[in-house]
């Protein structure tokens, strides 16, 4: 992979690959946009650099902008955790041709925990290097490619929360890597350990116990947990749950192993998406409503910032699209606009163009309509701020 | 003349989380400056595990003893001793409730609700008390001397 230095390529800037060859991920002070055109592909990004989660080769104290060429590689996915990136592309075969399955995933940034998945992490650098117990400080400010253990399998789906990853592959395993003290790695009733490579979570992966439950479909994480989508259109958690982010009718200090969400919306609607939030998690239904569970500015007015049950909130409705962070929330329904709720902050993160909190769903006026019709397609949230993928006329 | 309020010194920390964003750190010595607390000493540091359990091993044992001990080693943090009239009480209320999720919705002014991250990563240390201030400041500046600093505070009394 190549860098180019400094930022600001305008050819990256130009992809004409459209709205559904575009990626966006935030991370805490940091955000990524990942163009993957058919002549040109590149990642930018922008914000803090601490830990060279920009990728550019790198770190630095300073809020500042990035430029990857990605060489033609073409982008599956993009994820960013706290201070750290996942990169997810097409990889090729032996002969130079673009793999139909081959997917390769880099990870960048910081390392701290092993949430890279790089075999590196603070424990890790204290026993190698020294042999005793020294403080150091563990990043990778370029793009390094992870290896699973079982090199036939590809990563289809990555994604992350502050300070862990969860893989997603091809032959429906999960993995996990990073921060664990909350259960956040799913890897069991005993473990809590942080890890510095993929691991296997043995519970929901077709290849060990999770064969007799079917295979996952989609995963979302964020902050300190994960929510877990299966086939059959079963929900599962792991992580921390101490607001009732677990939807069992309970607070839940840290889920070690996944755990089976029994009956979090009415028998008669049927869940089509997750999004692990902080202190709350959402769910979709296939009929476009959204459920909320946990504690915030949850979008069910100001008098109810805690539940232990899942909600609908009655405020949105044929939505396709739901997506959660650490303090607020948004959705896009089937016309393309954008709603979004939870506590605001000092960037104005929400994009009501203020610094309040919404503890109902509020859409957002996009700049561009002054102009025609707007279309979101995406949107990332971040702690600092949001980015969102636009068509207009 | 009326004698001076007596002045206390309490430990502030800038943890790991904020500590990586320089931005916020400036914007939080703002804060500091502003409420008028003296910086006596600052100092950054990055910890080890046995360095963090050896500060929180009153906590050992708690279901929370691990992820804080995580965290306090994720990375380069500030400690400093600042120095007011109720310097303890003063600093306490500036960085606001525990739980900066809660401290968002509920004392949305404080330091906690604007730079915290989540309960874990809750961003900020003050010291609770007059003893347990200064076995903190002994911990983290075993180089100030605070039987000098009282005997400079008795002085400027008299």
């Amino acid at each position: 992979m190549r860098f180019i230095l400094p930022a600001g390529n305008k050819k990256l800037l130009s992809c004409n690959g459209g709205p559904d060859k575009t990626w966006i991920a935030a991370g805490a002070s940091h955000r990524l946009i990942a163009l993957s055109g058919e002549d040109e592909a590149g990642i930018l990004g922008e914000g803090m650099n601490h830990s060279g989660q920009l990728g550019n080769g790198a770190r630095n104290d300073e809020s500042t902008f990035s430029a990857i060429d990605t060489a033609g590689m073409s982008i599956l996915g993009l994820a960013c955790g706290r201070e750290h990136s996942m990169l997810l592309t097409r990889g090729e075969e032996a002969d130079g041709q673009e793999s139909t399955t081959k997917t390769i995933l880099f990870g960048f940034g910081n390392s701290m925990y092993g949430q890279l998945g790089l075999g590196g992490s603070k424990d890790t650098l204290i026993k190698e290097i020294t042999g005793q117990d020294v403080a150091g400080f563990l990043f990778e400010p370029s793009p390094t490619s992870v290896q699973l253990p079982d090199p036939t399998e590809n990563v289809v789906q990555v994604v992350c929360g502050l300070d862990h990853t969860v893989l997603r592959t091809d032959q429906s395993n999960l993995y996990s890597m990073g921060w664990g003290a909350d259960g956040q790695l799913g890897l069991g009733p005993e473990s809590s350990t942080d890890r510095s490579l993929p691991t296997l979570i043995e519970r929901l992966s077709y290849k060990a116990k999770g064969k007799e439950l079917g295979r996952v479909k989609y995963i979302s994480s964020s902050t300190d947990f994960t929510l877990a989508l299966l086939e059959s259109n079963e929900v599962w958690i792991w992580g921390n749950a101490e607001y009732g982010q677990c939807m069992v009718n309970k607070k839940i200090d840290r889920i070690l192993e996944p755990m089976h969400i029994p009956h979090p919306i009415p028998e008669s609607e049927v869940v089509s998406s997750v999004a692990a939030g902080g202190t709350f998690g959402l769910l979709l239904t296939e009929s476009g409503k959204v459920y909320t569970c946990g504690y915030g500015a949850l979008g069910l007015g100001p008098e109810k910032t805690q539940i232990l049950m899942p909600e609908q909130i009655t405020a949105l409705s044929g939505i396709r699209k739901i997506v959660a962070s650490t303090d607020y929330a948004a959705a896009i329904n089937d016309k393309g606009e954008l709603f979004t709720w939870g506590t605001c902050g000092q960037t104005g993160r929400l994009g009501h163009g203020d610094f309040e909190h919404r503890f109902v769903p509020k859409r957002v006026v996009m700049p561009q309509e002054t102009k025609g019709k707007v279309r979101v397609h995406d949107v990332a949230l971040g702690q600092d701020g949001a980015l969102a993928v636009v068509e207009h006329d | 003349m009326l004698p001076r309020p007596p002045t206390r010194i309490t430990l502030a920390l800038l943890k790991p989380d904020l500590s990586a964003n320089n931005l916020k750190v400036d914007k939080v010595f703002a804060h500091i400056q502003k409420n008028e607390f003296n910086i006596l000493a600052h100092k950054k540091l990055l910890w080890s595990k046995a360095d963090a359990e050896a500060f929180y091993g009153e906590h050992r044992g708690k279901f929370f003893f691990e992820r804080l001990c995580g965290y306090m080693t994720s990375g380069h943090f500030h400690a400093l001793i600042l120095e007011k009239p109720n310097a303890i009480t003063d600093w306490r209320a500036l960085i606001g409730p525990t739980h900066p999720p809660r401290a968002r919705i509920n004392a949305p002014d404080t330091l906690r609700s604007l730079y915290g991250m989540t309960d874990t990563r809750n961003s900020f240390h003050g010291s609770d008390a007059d003893e347990t201030a200064k076995s903190e400041i002994r911990f983290f500046f075993p180089e100030f001397d605070i039987a000098q600093w009282e005997a400079n505070q008795a002085e400027n009394r008299v």
